[in-house]
């Protein structure tokens, strides 16, 4: 008896010892440090999506010249099952009215969103919500056996990282990059771009996607949240213009079927005024001047379809506020003005 | 799968409790499905292969036994010869068949065109299935016993497939029969001393494969595919390597295979006593892998005649022993070479000890010092080294350019303007690879005159405890495994 004691016990130190180096080794932390200094009820649109939002969706314009609070929750290659996870946790400080969500994913092709080869990106994406029962059960549905092992053992992934380790590397902190509420520091170059002709007919989405972003809209639905699809202004390279396009129609049909209005600023780009090789980076990402333009034209929706207002000068905005004076210092810095 | 993956580590719990949770008569079954699905996971044909030396070995063993009956002598040995010859000829097709299918079909096609008949040689080799060079071995060996002492064959086919499949030893120790049989007989208890002894020797064996071995790998592997890039001390070290990394990941091996085996209730010997530290080629060869150099003993070197007929008779059957033993490794004229040195240094040695102990005398050197031990320790392992290259290099003809490489360039700052490190190591994974081999050579040396495990089970509960997390905790972080690593295959899986 005293034996099977000791075994527990050790068993229990054991365990703690491979939790600690579980954390240890997770590379990827919760990016929500942030998110919690909000205050709470001051939130107006949660933004999520892919890493378009994080270099288009421009928080601070929309701060500066709408008195509009949002926050971006985004990252690269984001599919709909990270985007759901993200708002789940979202949700539990906050109540945005508008929840904005990037009808980029849609398009990506494999069973979980074009990262099925790149599983750096599965383990950012899914690292970055903390660890519930809801991931788990996201998680479950999305991966086979092993590599559901694999993701829940990051020291399993990442132990080799001893030989790069240095101060601060696995200290949790804020996300790097995207200082203006998720928003990054926005870019001033340009890049020319070609725009294939539009297509008819539909290709469907991945049954996967579709099922997660399904999911996504009866959550906000449950939650009595206005959930907007937003498609940036982007390119498609005319190899893949067929298939994007065509999944763009379907997710259009998709959205209006369950009463989702789609924000589509490519179909939009002459109102906004859009340039395509002025206002992008590359022909996926704005710049400075096309997250202006689309944070402009998108606020009009915002203000007029769904009656938010300017919070500029009220109480509990000190977040968006504390960020004034950074981003003016970093775009004068940029443009020289 | 391999022993070093989580796989292994997760499915061995649930085996060894249900293995403990069944009454005495059942366990021998439970292991052999267990076994036997090791093998299956590993491939079908491994499982198929299996079967059929199992199935020969065992009508064979039956087959001799009941020759007994012959009351004529000369008949009755003739009959169990043939027996035995069949099994023995059955066994040892099948792993030729395997193991040189290439160099068999290549031969044929080379044969049928000097009678102008043309043939391609089939674009495929077949994989040896798993433990095939041992399990053979053993079914020779089971053969063989049984016609040498007439003892009982083993009338329970899977105690039989048990003892040439056995999942912790399908990579070795190759114990007698007897020896097996007998353990598999006796009822084993759950001991928590034996299950911590279990544990911490297969932790041994994990750091010594996935810490020190395989780190080693990378820059073993870096000189000697690239070795035209290389000269001198880079050679030498790499060489130097070399025997550390063949020690760590064969004994690593066998010490968790030692391991499972002891959780299970099955002692088996040490097989690795210090081979780093022999003081002779035939010291050696009297640490180094002692079951299977044993087998070879048993059954190549002593059928021949053994040391029967001192001088140069036992001197051929030594040197023969040793061919067996490289060319059982594969057919090749580097693991031919590598056994022949072998052998020819131990005949030598055996042959000059007379000699040596004139000249030692005649010189005044004082064999009893430290310095004196100390210089045989270095040139034995200089000497295994040198076999070690033609054994790790493509063919014997690279292994020669390796060691004239070797001395082709006199280049001592290569230790310190950090071409060591552009090997494939960083400087921390090499640090790390140094400590790893010091400490194996620490260990190696506490263990000549203390039981380490012994000692470590004495201690109290806390220092224990702590030894245990900081072992488990070394391999997990500083292992080799995992998405970003390379690890390597136990060297022995490939024979």
């Amino acid at each position: 008896m005293k034996n099977v004691l000791k075994t527990f016990l050790f068993l229990i130190l054991l365990l703690g010892m491979l939790l600690g180096l579980n954390s240890f080794f997770c590379e990827n932390r919760p990016h929500f440090l942030s998110y919690r200094k909000l205050s709470y009820g001051k939130l107006d649109v949660l933004v999520t999506g892919t890493d378009h939002m994080l270099s288009g969706f421009n928080t601070m314009r929309l701060w500066q010249e709408y008195g509009i609070s949002s926050y971006v929750l985004a990252n690269e290659a984001q599919p709909y099952a990270a985007a759901y996870l993200n708002i789940l946790e979202a949700l539990k400080s906050q109540r945005p009215k508008v929840i904005v969500i990037d009808a980029y994913s849609a398009l990506y092709g494999e069973s979980y969103c074009g990262f099925l080869s790149d599983k750096s990106l599965l383990y950012e994406n899914f690292e970055q919500v903390p660890f519930s029962m809801d991931q788990v059960e996201v998680m479950w549905d999305l991966l086979p056996f092993w590599e559901f092992c694999e993701f829940y053992l990051p020291v399993y992934r990442n132990h080799s990282d001893w030989a790069s380790l240095r101060k601060g590397f696995f200290i949790p902190g804020e996300r790097d990059g995207h200082p203006f509420a998720g928003f990054d520091y926005p870019k001033f170059t340009t890049a020319e771009n070609e725009i294939p002709a539009l297509v008819l007919g539909e290709t469907p989405m991945s049954p996967k996607t579709e099922a997660s972003l399904h999911r996504v809209i009866q959550l906000c639905n449950q939650e009595n949240i206005t959930a907007i699809a937003v498609q940036l202004p982007y390119a498609a390279r005319k190899d893949e213009a067929q298939d994007w396009y065509g999944k763009e129609n379907y997710l259009r049909r998709f959205l209006e079927n369950l009463g989702v209005a789609y924000f589509d600023s490519n179909a939009l780009a002459g109102e906004m005024g859009f340039d395509y090789n002025l206002d992008m980076i590359d022909s996926d990402h704005l710049n400075f001047s096309g997250g202006v333009k689309f944070i402009d034209f998108f606020a009009k929706n915002l203000i007029e379809g769904y009656g938010l207002k300017d919070h500029k000068g009220e109480i509990g905005y000190y977040y968006w506020e504390g960020l004034e004076d950074e981003y003016q210092s970093y775009i004068s810095a940029e443009t020289g003005q | 799968m391999p022993f070093n993956t989580i796989h292994f580590l997760i499915l061995l719990p649930p085996v060894a409790i249900v293995y403990y949770i069944l009454p005495h008569k059942a366990r021998y079954f439970w292991l052999f499905l267990a076994s036997f699905g090791f093998c299956a996971l590993w491939s079908t044909i491994s499982a198929l292969v299996l079967t059929g030396v199992t199935a020969t070995t065992f009508i064979s063993g039956l087959m001799i036994e009941s020759s007994k009956k012959i009351k004529s002598k000369k008949k009755r040995r003739a009959r169990q010869r043939a027996w035995a010859a069949l099994g023995i000829i059955l066994a040892a097709s099948a792993l030729l068949s395997f193991k040189y299918f290439s160099y068999i079909t290549l031969g044929v096609a080379n044969l049928l065109q000097m009678v102008g008949v043309s043939m391609q040689s089939p674009q495929f080799s077949l994989a040896l299935p798993l433990g095939m060079s041992f399990y053979v071995l053993r079914a020779i060996g089971y053969l063989l016993d049984l016609y040498k002492t007439e003892d009982a064959a083993q009338k329970n086919v899977f105690k039989l497939a048990l003892y040439l499949s056995f999942f912790p030893y399908f990579a070795g120790p190759i114990e007698p029969p007897g020896d097996f049989f007998e353990k598999l007989a006796k009822v084993k208890r759950f001991g928590f001393s034996r299950l911590q002894e279990g544990v911490l020797a297969i932790g041994w064996g994990l750091f010594k494969k996935m810490v020190v071995a395989d780190r080693i790998a990378v820059v073993v592997n870096t000189v000697f595919e690239r070795y035209n890039d290389y000269a001198g001390f880079i050679i030498v070290v790499a060489a130097i390597l070399l025997a550390f990394q063949i020690y760590s990941d064969l004994s690593g091996l066998l010490d968790i295979a030692r391991g499972v085996g002891e959780i299970l209730g099955f002692d088996s010997p040490v097989n690795f006593i210090q081979p780093l530290f022999s003081t002779s080629m035939i010291n050696f060869w009297g640490r180094w892998n002692s079951s299977l150099s044993g087998w070879f003993v048993d059954h190549v070197y002593e059928p021949l005649g053994g040391g029967s007929r001192p001088g140069f008779f036992e001197s051929v059957n030594v040197i023969a022993m040793f061919l067996a033993y490289g060319l059982w490794h594969g057919i090749s004229l580097k693991y031919a070479l590598w056994g022949l040195m072998h052998g020819i240094v131990v005949v030598s040695a055996r042959n000059s000890q007379t000699s040596k102990e004139a000249l030692t005398h005649s010189l005044r050197i004082r064999t009893t010092l430290f310095s004196y031990r100390l210089a045989k320790i270095i040139v034995t392992f200089l000497l295994v080294d040198v076999t070690w290259i033609f054994f790790r290099a493509s063919d014997i003809f690279s292994g020669y350019e390796i060691l004239q490489r070797m001395v082709s360039e006199f280049n001592p700052w290569v230790f310190i303007d950090g071409s060591f490190l552009e090997l494939g190591l960083g400087r921390n994974e090499f640090s790390l690879m140094i400590t790893g081999i010091l400490l194996l050579i620490v260990i190696d040396i506490c263990s000549i005159s203390n039981d380490i495990r012994q000692k470590i089970q004495e201690q109290n509960a806390a220092f224990r405890w702590l030894v245990y997390l900081f072992g488990i905790f070394f391999i997990i972080v500083f292992g080799v495994y995992g998405p970003r690593c390379n690890p390597s295959p136990f060297i022995y899986l490939q024979f």
